[in-house]
């Protein structure tokens, strides 16, 4: 064993800068994989974590508190299926908005708890950097979810201002709480607070209940709410279910894009190393043949030099991954950081040492049964073959680009020659190429889709994210009032619609509930991109979101049969869609939705403003040219006021708000008598029922992620081309290293160091475009794998060929630098060796 | 005749375990144009070690050499071998063909690199190849398919195919056997013949009679320096005597 490690060693040491370079590259796998598959392995149990450190309830259903009855709770206690249940109380409003510390104002889906009602629907442990008594001096204290701490940037103290149409709610972080992930966000204040906002606010009931089986909870809402109509006569409206499985689809949705990066990207560069490893040692036994014959005349087995080359590479290999281990543990670091970051929930932060040991004993196993199985060749060189330098290193071929018909230039003859006379080496440098070519490229092209910011949203969110959209109050003509408005210089289109939470389909064959997205005509859309298929026309058609193709097994071609109220009807899905933002959305046009819902009226207005005109113009449009919205009716008139009759009018125009949100009255009258003068009014002069900004939540929700995956594909642009040029660093050592008495001859001929250097450098060039070539398509091939998670990634072809270029003059300029160790070949020590 | 190559206090020296090892000290030569000059000296005498530093192939720790007015020995590296491939021709012990060409095209890299390709050219490479006696069926063989005396004669095709106005010769017969060496050695007279200036490096006294001037180098100094009518002009056994001659005066 000894000898085999003296003879392993002895090559190291002759291939110092080779083996640190490949030491380099599989220290850079380890890291890759140990990191994000350790981090992947405890990011995944972040979600059941989550849940059973906050004993949230698994299942949730909501109903509109004026919808639910205790004596529904029955249902519950009587199905088997259900093993735990609990009802909690929260107050809600879709038009709250959040005032940020510059005065901008942003939507802001919230929740408001209190703390029994916290209790009941989970844990309630809050965590404060302040003293009791500092809370108890707080006049509206807020303990806020800890889980979207980071996308609102508060800590414990700051003032957390929040405003529903005319009124301003301000109230004072004291901590954070531990609550299950979720949209909206969880606020639990006093008693006094939550007692003074239910008035305003809309009350729901939330019914939260375990089930060993996930997937039984669609069929538990569905009895729940078939017996909730038997009971009532009438179907509870406005309820849904959250299930345990979409919540922890919701969740592990961030995360993975990154780990599923970082995953292709070691993938990428393992498959690298592998090339790599296999072509060194074929010639480096090419290279020592005559070593390789000697020690056989010595004595030696072809098996024990068959080790001795596994186990050079078996110690190459222990190096890297030792050194690798270190790396991972940061980059788990870095991931798990970033995981909490987006998430709001600590992790382990020790990696997982089973799955770190086997990653370490996969990449050593592979590398050094890969050297063992390459240098078996080995055995068949007989050390007479061997002296001789190997009958294969021996030239009796047809000579390649023949220098008697040169042309122009002899450098670029010679290597065109010296590249037509290394087959085998030009194929791995190829695959080799190609595969980094498509970790550079990939890289590039998420990057700069990435790097838009937070524009990437609207290719993402499966949804028109317009500059706002309004909606309608009952009776207004959407078509009219949408053409109206698009006359108006300062607006470009106007899209109706009748989305966002209001229109549900059902598909009764897996008991999934889903939103439904209707448009006239989809092409005039700018945010809903068919990942395949096309747009529905008819309206038999319809698209649906890559997740509930995942969910029904449908896809692009297939039929479907939706459900609503009762109404059954089959469509031909036409096309996929990813949705960032609601998962369970079915895309129907008008007439299509019509057909399951005869009533549908477009009640929506996606509005989209002119070039240069920005959202608050809108706003102030919309309220002079059509009065105040049904939600802010009454907003900043009850101080302004100055006459009596003017207090009057505000004071009912907030009441008519507040009863139009909340009761979902849609025309109102009022009269006051004040002595002898009758005040009264009504609301048929309001046309718009309250506007919004998705893109505005949108922004604030998904921020971290963009950047974060804006960071990291710029990161792996930089390792692939750590990767690209160690590759070529070593395939230029060993290349000069073998070449070395030719370089040395042809330098006695005449040749200057720098001809020599250009002529390796273009060498391999030929490989090298070609790898580009085909790495540029695989990675635009690839990018549609990618479009399931992020949507229809654009690109953008002048400047990925830009990117190509620029690979190749890295890869010369690599070779060029790598080549310059030909300057210090003598031709002097070459002749008198 | 004119002066070719001229050498000024010319040391030569390397470092060996810490320890410096003067092998060419305070060197003053002159190689004239048209000659055949011949080094000869006992092994270590520091022979290779001159003819590198003389034809540019490696730098003097010392001193100054002269190619005509151009000081060689202040050149760069690139400098050199652009002065190389203008003005030198080599022809080594080993050989030093490349293995991965063909003769033709192991003649066409030592051309190319100074000239460009023409149909004269090819005419030169293929009335050179006949001249030395490589037939036309071996054109396109590798080295490895050779003789080594085919191959040391595809190797003088390869150094003098520039026209170089100098000629070196490190032990060209050194690795081949007689007969080879002789054939090898009759292209040498004749390229002399023809006004092609030459040094040459041997041990041997049959290689140094075809030369009309003999260094004798010891212990990095020219001890003697000895003139001879060109090859084939007198009697070839007083010219073997008296070179023999000098040679025992010289205590080889």
């Amino acid at each position: 064993m000894n000898k085999i490690f003296r003879l392993s060693l002895a090559n190291i040491r002759r291939h110092k800068k080779e083996s640190l370079f490949l030491m380099l590259l599989i220290a850079l796998c380890m890291m890759l994989l140990g990191g994000s598959l350790t981090a992947e392995q405890n990011i995944r149990k972040l979600f059941p974590a989550m849940m059973a450190r906050t004993q949230a309830w698994e299942n949730e259903i909501s109903m509109p508190e004026n919808e639910f009855d205790e004596q529904f709770l029955s249902y519950l206690e009587d199905d088997p299926r259900v093993t735990a249940f609990h009802v909690y109380h929260r107050i809600t409003d879709d038009y709250m908005r959040y005032v940020t510390p510059d005065g901008k104002e942003q939507t802001f889906l919230v929740n408001f708890l209190t703390a029994d009602e916290q209790k009941r629907a989970g844990l309630f442990e809050p965590q404060s950097t302040l003293s009791e008594a500092e809370i108890a001096a707080m006049e509206h204290p807020v303990y806020f979810s800890r889980c979207q701490k980071n996308s609102y940037h508060l800590k414990e103290g700051d003032p957390l201002t929040l405003k529903l149409g005319s009124q301003q709610f301000t109230f004072t972080v004291a901590g954070f709480f531990e609550a299950p992930w979720e949209v909206a966000t969880r606020l639990v204040i006093t008693d006094a607070d939550y007692a003074s906002l239910k008035p305003l606010l809309m009350s729901a009931a939330i019914i939260g209940f375990n089930t060993p089986e996930p997937n039984d909870a669609d069929a538990i809402f569905e009895d729940f709410i078939q017996n909730c109509t038997e009971t009532a006569g009438r179907e509870p409206e406005q309820c849904y279910v959250e299930r345990y499985i979409d919540k922890r689809g919701n969740f592990n949705t961030d995360m993975g894009f990154i780990l599923k990066i970082i995953e292709i990207m070691a993938v990428v560069i393992i498959l690298s190393v592998i090339v790599m490893i296999g072509s060194r040692i074929i010639s480096d036994i090419g290279e020592q043949i005559v070593s390789i014959g000697v020690l056989e005349a010595l004595g030696y087995r072809s098996m024990e030099i068959s080790l001795s080359y596994a186990a050079e590479y078996f110690l190459v290999a222990l190096a890297g991954c030792l050194a690798g281990t270190f790396g991972s543990v940061i980059l788990y670091r870095v991931l798990i950081g970033i995981a909490e970051k987006l998430q709001g929930f600590a992790v382990s932060q020790i990696p997982g040492i089973g799955r770190l040991f086997l990653i370490f004993g996969i990449i050593l196993l592979t590398v050094t049964l890969l050297a063992f199985r390459k240098a078996r060749a080995v055995r068949k060189i007989p050390p007479v073959q061997a002296f001789r330098r190997g009958i294969e290193n021996h030239h009796f071929g047809k000579s390649h680009f023949p220098l008697r018909n040169t042309k122009q230039n002899v450098h670029l003859r010679l290597a065109l020659k010296g590249f037509a006379d290394h087959a085998k080496q030009n194929v791995s440098l190829a695959i080799v190429v190609s595969i980094t070519t498509i970790a550079v490229v990939l890289s590039f092209i998420l990057s700069s889709y990435f790097g838009q910011g937070l524009n990437v949203l609207r290719s993402i969110a499966g949804h028109e994210l317009s500059t706002v959209q309004i909606a309608l109050m009952p009776g207004t003509d959407g078509p009219a009032f949408a053409e109206e408005l698009a006359s108006l210089p300062e607006i470009r289109k106007v899209l109706c619609s009748g989305s966002t939470a209001h229109f549900f389909v059902d598909v009764p064959e897996k008991h999934i509930n889903a939103q439904a997205d209707v448009f006239d005509d989809y092409s005039l859309t700018e945010n809903i991109f068919p990942m395949n298929g096309r747009f529905p026309e008819h309206d038999n058609e319809i698209m649906l979101t890559k997740s509930m193709s995942a969910q029904t097994g449908r896809k692009t071609g297939d039929s479907i049969v939706l459900e609503s109220n009762g109404v059954q009807k089959e469509y031909l899905i036409t096309g996929l869609v990813t949705s960032l933002v609601n998962a369970e959305t079915v895309y129907f046009t008008t007439e299509g939705y019509q057909r399951i819902c005869p009533t549908y009226q477009p009640d929506i207005l996606e509005i989209y403003a002119a070039e240069g005109v920005d959202l608050d113009t809108i706003h102030t449009l919309l309220d002079t040219r059509y009065g105040k919205q049904a939600a802010n009716l009454g907003s900043g008139d009850s101080d302004a006021g100055s006459s009596y009759e003017e207090r009057i009018r505000s004071r009912a125009a907030e009441v008519m708000s507040a009863l139009m949100q909340q009761e979902g009255i849609t025309q109102m009258e009022y009269s006051v008598q004040a002595g002898d003068t009758v005040i009264s009014g009504n609301s048929s002069a309001i046309r718009i029922r309250y506007s919004s900004n998705l893109f505005d939540l949108m922004q604030t929700l998904m921020s971290t992620l963009i950047n974060m995956i804006s960071i990291l594909t710029k990161l792996f642009m930089a390792i692939a081309a750590i990767v690209v040029s160690l590759i070529l660093a070593i395939l230029m050592e060993s290349e000069i290293r073998r070449q070395r008495k030719d370089l040395g001859i042809m330098k006695s001929m005449g040749y200057t160091s720098r001809e020599l250097m250009l002529q390796l450098s273009f060498r391999i060039m030929p490989p090298v475009c070609l790898a580009v070539v085909i790495g540029t398509a695989l990675s635009v091939l690839l990018t549609k794998l990618f479009t399931g998670l992020i949507g229809v990634v654009s690109l953008n072809l002048p400047a990925i060929l830009l990117v190509d270029v620029l690979i190749l003059a890295f890869c010369f300029g690599c070779a060029y630098f790598n080549a310059g160790k030909i300057k210090k070949i003598t031709v002097y020590e070459l002749m008198t060796e | 005749m004119a002066t070719v190559l001229r050498t000024e206090k010319l040391c030569k020296s390397f470092s060996n375990g810490g320890l410096q090892q003067h092998i060419i000290k305070n060197l003053d030569l002159e190689i004239r144009q048209e000659d055949f000059t011949v080094i000869m000296g006992a092994s270590g005498s520091g022979k290779s070690t001159l003819l590198y530093a003389l034809s540019g192939m490696d730098k003097p720790t010392l001193g100054k050499v002269w190619f005509g007015d151009a000081e060689i020995s202040a050149y760069t590296n690139d400098q050199l071998a652009v002065f190389r491939r203008q003005n030198c021709g080599f022809v080594f012990q080993s050989i030093y063909l490349l293995e991965s060409m063909t003769v033709f095209d192991n003649i066409m890299t030592g051309a190319l690199v100074a000239q460009k390709n023409s149909p004269e050219l090819i005419k030169k490479v293929e009335s050179l190849l006949h001249k030395v006696g490589i037939a036309e069926e071996m054109w396109k063989k590798y080295p490895n398919q050779l003789s080594g005396g085919e191959c040391q004669r595809v190797g003088i095709v390869r150094a003098v195919i520039n026209e170089p106005k100098i000629l070196f010769a490190d032990e060209p017969t050194g690795s081949l056997n007689s007969a080879s060496g002789a054939d090898v050695l009759d292209i040498f007279t004749e390229l002399h013949q023809k006004g092609q200036s030459i040094v040459m490096v041997t041990h041997d006294l049959k290689t140094a009679l075809r030369g009309s001037r003999v260094l004798f180098l010891r212990d990095g100094a020219v001890t003697g320096d000895y003139e001879m009518p060109p090859y084939g002009t007198d009697d070839l056994t007083a010219r073997r005597d008296h070179l023999q001659a000098f040679l025992d005066k010289m205590g080889w």
